[in-house]
């Protein structure tokens, strides 16, 4: 497998360095996550030990562990994925050294954060009283200020004792403390605290930290750019100065995660400072081919750099007759590709995985999708990642009831349950009570659902099956969305379990919650994507639909111009880089209108004057 | 620098309710039959090695109640040099067990392993988890046992670094080289000769062939006779072949056989006795070992197999029985031995003995050797352990100060009991001056033995048995002494209890006497001595009185002494109770 990925002689320079600390500054498109993934694998066949290799998305460590999937025995010689899963691995071990019974439910979601903040709130007469004077805006924002607050403090990795020695303020001192309380109330931390509580074990259990100091033989540290203070630290006590076989890889132009306290200031001047890395700049793009960027200029001017590209790509455009035309067209031409299996531009064999259709809104899709189904061609809708949010009330009513069983501590999840369930608030109140107290037979049947899975999970899959053959919602749209959510989880669960040896519904739910397992990190067949979901994903070959105007830009950007309409520009530039190596661009002549009739359609206004191959229609190239 | 199984707790197994066992490099287990300790080993096993045997009569019953799991946890621990405890583990365990697998408190590693044996009822087959404790808690705390403590996180334990062994009773090496997955079976499949050496070898083998078919008109006429299955099936090739010997070398663990000789004439294994043959089984395994153990240096890996051995001594010759404990404890790793020979138990350390016995539930006595000083340790060593194994499997001790004593009570015993002590396992032990009780009763409250004192009961000597008495921590003060009368010893006492004729006829029996004229003279002489000359001679004179005067009282017409009768009360008392 190995010999099969193409190396530029300067990313081979790095894969094989010698031990030591390696700052890797690479600009966009230069290979890092390839890179840094062949130094992993390099460095496995240098030591026995594990290589810790961290990454800022769940998405970026499965690609990696996916890559080096055929190194013998991985999983155990390594520690892939984000700063916040190796603290939780960590706290899961150790976490009674820090007094904890056991490992804590980590509230991810922002609303249960706010609500906890604003019970905190409530608490400190002081704040009480100017607090509830606010309007519901003012209040939303108070709460988001004294939230960040508290997660400003967790970065600085500042002890709840220390708090005081920081601020002068004794009132916030108060509200972080409450706030801290709360959650411990409920045996749980938020997701801070996973940093600062692995943190914690380091700083009072030196020979813990120590531990896993030797278990590692390097440390590999990807879009390094996005650390923040808290994760600098942690990795700086990790090391201890005895640990040197650090690489960091990252773009110092390229920092995004700026709310989160991250700069690239931690990458690019301290890290430097502290390990003096041999610094290595990684210029080559192969990121895209040379027809995409140009094409992405000629939208915005400028904005790419097309020195240093490897591939040639290509770039076309295709207008139909009307959308059948246009879908039958795409849909060919996707074929085609799969026929071809391969081609010097696209490294391994191109498959459906490899190619997405881009439109502008997800009702463009109607008709590719009537003729994907028909052909039995794979495809998939891409979604937000993060933590599965469910549509349906029953859903809701199940995921509040599983957290409420899986910590009897979680008093804030208990009433929200309560109040969805329309049952008067009581404080010690279990499943198997609620479920006495439940009229509405469809509620109840959920409750007595959660309230029979096993701890182990080894009856999740069948009561959620069952569940969902005999769904009681008369009502089509609200048991059509409760049908999808129901196979939206059992997706999830299916990823989990395929992942996972040791199976816990406690540990599904944290999994869930860190959004390990969506679906989405691991798709299958072609991907279908609206240009905002897209962001940030690239595929090999991409075509953009529906590029006629008023469609992209939307009419009603059109309509208001100005700043919606340089937007509206933006958007289509982004949906152009999404391609790394061939980019179909096209557009249908007419549309036909819900209410009957035909529209004629000219082509986008961005894309007047763009002299590229245009594809004769009858040509059907 | 190397790991030690530090201790194993077992909960549900078999006779095993709740035990905890504290194991050392080697550890020998004793006991009588019936007290847990194969199942002990058995439960390492499934903690470390094949869980295959696991059957329902495997879950612990009480009453009409089956334990629904068995639970083991083992806690292993880095070890020094001299196998002393340190803190962490060295680079090579740390790698293999990885961070997933070492707690470690802040100050100690340590892995706390848990096994949880269960009935998947979907599978319809017994299951077994594995995981890692948070901490390794006390065995009792706050009245939460140790089993029902967090099972922490799950993961897998299984290491080939860590092989755990087992060597059954049953063992013979006439089987072993029969079976493929025996020891001696697995390493006679990792033979490997160089291609090089396999023609050499397979040449000089085909030419012993030729050799040994031509020189033997038999041979040579079966081979010609049958060339004629060529001409029957209109072949012409050499299709005859007869190989008195293997031909090729890969079939060499087929027909291997061991011989060994005793100087004059060497026996194949078939001939030989269970003795050597059983022998023979645990030499090959150490064979194997000490095999795997050289390939783990090559490839500079650790390594640490675990070996439970039962009744090593099966079948051998007291001589024999005396080295299995040295060949054993020289094998690399860590070895649990269960044993009922009083050599092996001799043999071992002190520490290392774990004495199993029975009351409410299965329990495990080992001698706290932190508590004896090295001067107690030795008189223990010197005075029991060297020269009478069998007190490990004593079923009462009777301690006393002296050498008559040692030399009168069993004569005493088996005419009180019409049984000797042998039979009913009763031991009389002198620890040489009243101020040497203490280390011997720790001896026998570790180990479980119940034990009694005889003591002479001058004033100081009374003070002193009792304050032993109260250090050894030992509750029922008085019912475990029979003291003699005031201010006697047991010779005084014999006079005080008016036994003068017999101990005067004691004396003349043990005289050598020139003629019968001098028998006569030294007998009259003899009865007119007075009671402070009887005292002076047969204390003078110790080992040379005490079994004649026993001999003498038992002879007579009197009854026993009554104090000794007292004793022998106690002894039958404790003995009904245990059973017997």
């Amino acid at each position: 497998m190995s010999s099969a990925i193409e190396l530029s002689s300067k990313q081979k320079s790095i894969v094989d360095a010698d031990a030591g600390a390696i700052y890797v500054k690479a600009s966009a498109g230069s290979g890092k996550t390839r890179v840094l993934t062949e130094r992993v694998r390099y460095l496995l066949s240098q030591t026995d030990k594990k290589i810790l290799a961290l990454t800022f998305t769940n998405k970026a460590g499965e690609e990696i562990k996916e890559r080096l999937e055929d190194v013998e025995n991985i999983s155990a010689r390594t520690f892939i994925g984000t700063f916040h899963s190796f603290c939780q691995s960590i706290l899961e071990m150790r976490i009674h050294l820090l007094g904890y019974d056991e490992m804590p439910h980590i509230f991810e979601n922002e609303s249960d954060r706010l609500e906890l903040i604003e019970k905190s709130i409530h608490q400190i007469p002081s704040y009480s009283a100017t607090y509830n004077k606010k309007n519901t805006k003012e209040k939303r924002s108070f709460s988001y200020r004294a939230l960040n607050f508290i997660a400003g403090v967790k970065r600085q990795l500042i002890s709840e004792s220390d708090i005081e020695n920081h601020t002068e303020d004794k009132n916030i001192v108060l509200l972080y403390r409450t706030y801290q309380d709360t959650l411990r109330a409920q045996n749980a931390i938020d997701y801070d605290d996973l940093l600062l509580l692995a943190y914690n074990i380091f700083i009072e259990f030196p020979k813990v930290a120590a531990l896993y100091r030797r278990s590692f033989y390097a440390i590999c540290i990807d879009e390094a750019q996005d650390m923040n203070n808290a994760q600098y630290q942690f990795l700086k006590y990790l090391t201890n100065g005895e640990l040197t076989n650090v690489m960091m890889v990252g773009d110092p132009n390229q920092a995004i995660y700026h709310f989160n306290g991250s700069s690239s200031d931690y990458m690019n001047k301290e890290f430097v400072k502290d390990f003096s890395p041999k610094t290595i700049e990684l210029t080559e793009n192969f990121r895209s081919s040379r027809a995409v960027l140009q094409a992405a200029n000629k939208l915005i001017p400028e904005m790419e750099n097309i020195e240093g590209l490897v591939k040639e790509g290509v770039f076309k455009r295709y207008k139909a007759e009307n959308e059948e035309k246009e879908a039958e067209w795409v849909v060919s031409k996707i074929q085609k590709f799969i026929c071809l299996k391969n081609h010097s531009d696209i490294e391994g064999d191109i498959t459906l995985e490899k190619i997405a259709v881009l439109a502008r809104n997800k009702y463009l899709f109607k008709t590719i999708e009537k003729i994907l189904k028909q052909l039995n061609i794979p495809y998939c809708y891409k979604m937000t990642p993060g933590a599965l949010q469910f549509e349906s009330k029953i859903m809701q009513i199940f995921d509040l009831a599983l957290k409420v069983k899986l910590n009897q501590d979680d008093d804030l999840h208990l009433q929200r349950l309560l109040k969805l369930l329309s049952l008067s608030t009581d404080n010690k109140i279990d499943l198997p009570t609620i479920i006495e107290r439940l009229k509405n037979e469809s509620h109840k049947k959920i409750i007595v659902l959660v309230n029979s899975l096993n701890e182990s999970g080894d009856n999740f899959f069948k009561q959620m099956s069952d569940f969902k053959e005999q769904i009681m919602e008369t009502d089509d749209e609200e048991k059509r969305m409760l049908w999808a959510d129901i196979e939206e989880l059992l997706k999830h669960w299916q990823i989990y379990a395929k992942n996972t040896d040791n199976k816990s519904l406690h540990q599904f739910k944290n999994a869930m919650a860190l959004g390990k397992i969506h679906p989405l990190s691991e798709h299958n067949g072609l991907t279908l994507s609206t240009v905002h979901t897209m962001k940030g994903q690239e595929f090999e070959i991409v075509f953009i639909i529906g590029l006629d105007d008023e469609t992209f830009p939307d009419y009603r950007a059109v309509k208001s111009g100005g700043v919606d309409l340089i937007q509206e520009k933006n958007n289509l530039y982004v949906a152009f880089t999404r391609s790394k190596r061939w980019l179909y661009i096209s557009y249908p002549r007419e549309r036909t209108m819900p209410w009957g009739g035909t529209k004629t359609r000219e082509i986008s206004r961005f894309l007047t004057g763009f002299d590229c191959k245009i594809i004769k229609e009858n040509k059907g190239e | 620098m190397s790991i030690l199984i530090k201790s194993i707790r077992i909960a549900g197994f078999r006779g095993l309710e709740n035990i905890e066992v504290e194991l050392e490099k080697t550890t020998v287990l004793t006991g009588m039959n019936n007290t847990g300790k194969t199942s002990f080993l058995k439960a390492i096993q499934l903690a470390l090695g094949s869980r295959q045997f696991i059957s329902q009569d495997d879950f612990f019953i009480r009453g009409n109640d089956t334990a629904s799991k068995i639970i083991i946890d083992v806690l292993i621990i880095p070890t020094g040099k001299d196998g002393e405890r340190v803190e962490a583990f060295t680079d090579g365990w740390e790698r293999l067990f990885t961070t997933n697998r070492i707690q470690d408190d802040g100050v100690n590693s340590f892995v706390p392993l848990r096994t949880i044996v269960s009935f998947d009822k979907i599978k319809n087959s017994y299951k077994a988890e594995q995981s890692i404790l948070k901490t390794w808690g006390d065995f009792l705390q706050n009245n939460k046992n140790w089993f029902d403590s967090d099972n922490g996180i799950k993961i897998a334990f299984n290491f080939d670094e860590l092989p755990f062994f087992y060597m059954d009773a049953q063992r013979d090496i006439l089987e072993d080289t029969k079976l493929r997955n025996s020891y001696l079976g697995k390493m006679l499949s990792k033979i490997e000769y160089s291609p090089k050496d396999i023609k050499e070898l397979e040449e000089q083998i085909s030419g012993l062939n030729e050799k040994a078919v031509s020189s033997s008109d038999i041979l040579t006429t079966i081979k010609s006779t049958l060339k004629g299955l060529d001409s029957a099936m209109g072949t012409s090739s050499d299709g005859i072949e007869i190989t008195p010997f293997t031909k090729k070398i890969r079939d060499l663990n087929k027909g291997l056989t061991i011989y060994y000789s005793d100087n004059q004439d060497s026996f194949s294994m078939e001939y030989h006795g269970m003795g050597t043959r059983s022998w023979s089984s645990l030499l090959t395994l150490k064979a194997f070992i000490s095999l795997l153990t050289t390939n783990a240096k090559k490839e500079n890996s650790v390594f640490y197999p675990i070996l439970a051995i039962e009744e090593p001594e099966a079948h051998l010759h007291p001589n024999a029985q005396k080295k299995l404990y040295g060949q054993i404890n020289s094998i690399a790793g860590q070895k649990i031995i269960s044993t009922h020979s009083p050599y092996i138990a001799a043999t071992a350390e002190l520490k290392q003995i774990r004495s199993f016995y029975k009351d409410t539930q299965v329990r495990c006595g080992k001698i706290d050797i932190e508590k004896l000083k090295s001067e107690e340790l030795r008189k223990i060593n010197r005075q029991v352990i060297n020269s009478r194994g069998e007190i490990f499997f004593s079923k009462l001790i009777v301690f006393f100060e002296g050498e008559t004593e040692e030399q009168a009570l069993p004569i005493f015993a088996e005419e009180y009991f019409a049984k000797t002590p042998v039979e009913m396992g009763l031991d009389f032990v002198g620890v040489g001056g009243y101020g040497n009780y203490l280390p011997f009763l720790r001896f026998a409250k570790s180990l479980n033995i119940p034990w009694l004192i005889l003591s002479d009961a001058e004033y100081d000597v009374v003070k002193s048995v009792n304050k032993q008495l109260n250090d050894s921590g030992a509750s029922n003060e008085g019912k475990s002494i029979v003291f003699l009368d005031n201010g006697n010893n047991f010779e005084k006492q014999l006079m005080a209890d008016g036994y003068s004729d017999e101990i005067k006829q004691a004396i003349i029996s043990s005289e050598n006497y020139r003629n019968d004229q001098h028998r006569q003279a030294k007998q009259d002489e003899i009865a007119g001595y007075d009671g402070a000359e009887l005292y002076k001679i047969i204390t003078e004179n110790k080992t040379q009185f005490g079994p004649a005067i026993a001999e003498q009282i038992t002879k007579s017409a009197q009854p026993l002494p009554l104090k000794i009768v007292a004793l022998f009360v106690k002894i039958k008392s404790i003995l009904e109770i245990s059973g017997d």
